[in-house]
């Protein structure tokens, strides 16, 4: 707890002449306060927060996982999780000249599952979305486990990388959306214990004491590869 | 009438002139919406619950430089003594607009334009003052959503009863008193985000009203903040 500050919105997080606002932060007078419920992050002279809670906002590159919601002659909407739908141009996906041959619904269909990079995002335009690119695609197979999308930063994290723990001892192999969709392939048991390391991953904020969670749920102890080299 | 406040100078619930009822906060109950609250305050029980931001429905209703803040506050059936009817009355059209506008003011609407944000309020028991509780409620909900917002909001009441200024109004003190003005603010930015006011005042006891209602708005500030602070750090500010 120790050496870490915790703000909520209004909450002074920094005072000084030359310090400016981060993200999540706001100056009035020499005070740069809060605007979410987070943690302190200070960096240089920018004061700013990293919430805690909050839609997934996109950004560009992000890989995110989603759900086809519909499509007409131009392109597919997704349903990304986020504040905003995406949309994946059909000429991303088909070639001109085969596009009288081929229905669009063959290519993608609603209710289908995809990976997607995001090309291109402005508060003032729905994000873009592209399916070109290694790992990225309509996804087959694997069961949809939701978490927080504030908690994925936590999966990725180079310092344990558990989501290579989970896959290591599960057997399973995650894809990871920046949005909180994470597809989960394996076996059912493995699915199922994945899925319980993924919600301690949401639950526990504090990085110490959430590796040594997940540890303890896969039973994986201190630097042991589980089970993944049979 | 005389009777609302006693020799000793005790209230009704014997609470003293310039005393909050009891109250206790609560944030992130239900699981299915974004963000939600629970306050009890006196016999008042009101939760708050938040959507959003997400996609305008209907299309027509987007703005294109901010946010789109929508509220219902609304009071259950079982809320009062005699059963009211579920349909959204006028008083509770008011409440809504008056809640929406006061919670406005701290959110960064600006900063996600082309959204909807829903906030709902449901009164499960009323006891006077119920607006401010809801601001109260309402403003931890959005927090607790992750809205990004410039401070939170607390409002409660001040009146006058059989002469005298009182802090926090009672149902009993709302009817039969002489004056209720609920005030909501945001101590930070040292700024007014509701002002009501049924019935007269002289200036000079306005000012005094407003000082009150402030100070008791501060003192709802902190226990909004304790209960963030509860709830995601579970450990006592500093």
């Amino acid at each position: 707890m120790r050496g870490k500050k915790y703000a909520v919105p209004g909450d002074l997080i920094a005072e000084g002449k030359s310090l400016a606002p981060g993200a999540n932060a706001y100056k009035l007078g020499n005070g740069v306060y809060s605007m979410a419920v987070g943690i302190v992050e200070i960096a240089g002279n920018r004061a700013g927060v990293v919430p805690l809670e909050g839609k997934y906002v996109p950004r560009q590159d992000d890989i995110v996982v989603g759900i086809v919601i519909d499509y007409n002659a131009i392109a597919w909407t997704v349903d990304i999780n986020s504040i905003f739908y995406g949309s994946i141009f059909v000429r991303d996906l088909v070639r001109r000249g085969s596009r009288e041959k081929l229905a669009i619904s063959n290519v993608l269909n609603v209710g289908d599952v995809v990976a997607a990079k995001i090309l291109s995002f402005s508060v003032n335009r729905d994000p873009l979305l592209s399916l070109r690119g290694p790992g990225l695609g309509r996804i087959t197979e694997g069961e949809i486990i939701r978490i927080s999308p504030r908690s994925v930063p936590r999966l990725l994290d180079r310092r344990e990388r558990l989501y290579k723990l989970i896959e290591d001892a599960t057997g399973c192999k995650l894809i990871i959306g920046m949005n909180g969709l994470i597809v989960v392939s394996g076996t059912p048991d493995g699915v199922l214990l994945a899925a319980k390391a993924l919600k301690l991953v949401e639950s526990e904020p504090r990085y110490d004491a959430l590796v040594k969670a997940v540890r303890n749920a896969l039973n994986v102890g201190e630097g042991k590869v589980g089970e993944a080299d049979r | 009438m005389g009777k609302l406040i006693d020799e000793q100078g005790k209230r009704t619930d014997g609470r003293g002139p310039y005393d909050l009822r009891p109250y206790k906060l609560e944030v992130g109950m239900l699981k299915n919406a974004d963000g939600s609250a629970y306050i009890e305050m006196g016999k008042n029980k009101i939760v708050a619950a938040v959507y959003g931001p997400k996609e305008v429905h209907p299309r027509h209703l987007v703005l294109p430089d901010r946010m789109l803040v929508k509220c219902r506050y609304h009071m259950s059936p079982f809320s009062v003594e005699e059963r009211k009817t579920p349909a959204p009355s006028r008083r509770e059209i008011e409440i809504s607009k008056v809640i929406r506008e006061a919670l406005e003011a701290s959110i960064l609407v600006d900063e996600f334009p082309r959204t909807a944000l829903d906030v709902f309020v449901e009164v499960l028991e009323s006891d006077g003052g119920s607006r401010g509780a809801s601001i109260t409620a309402a403003s931890l909900a959005l927090a607790n959503a992750g809205i990004p917002m410039k401070d939170m909001v607390a409002a409660c009441a001040v009146g006058k009863v059989d002469g005298q200024l009182v802090l926090d109004l009672n149902d009993v003190e709302d009817k039969e008193g002489e004056v209720d003005m609920p005030v909501a603010y945001m101590p930070n930015l040292d700024e007014i985000t509701l002002l009501q006011m049924d019935g007269k005042l002289t200036v000079e006891e306005f000012k005094a009203a407003l000082n009150l209602a402030l100070k008791g708005c501060i003192q709802l500030y902190e226990a909004q903040k304790k209960a963030l602070y509860d709830h995601y750090f579970n450990s006592p500010k500093e």
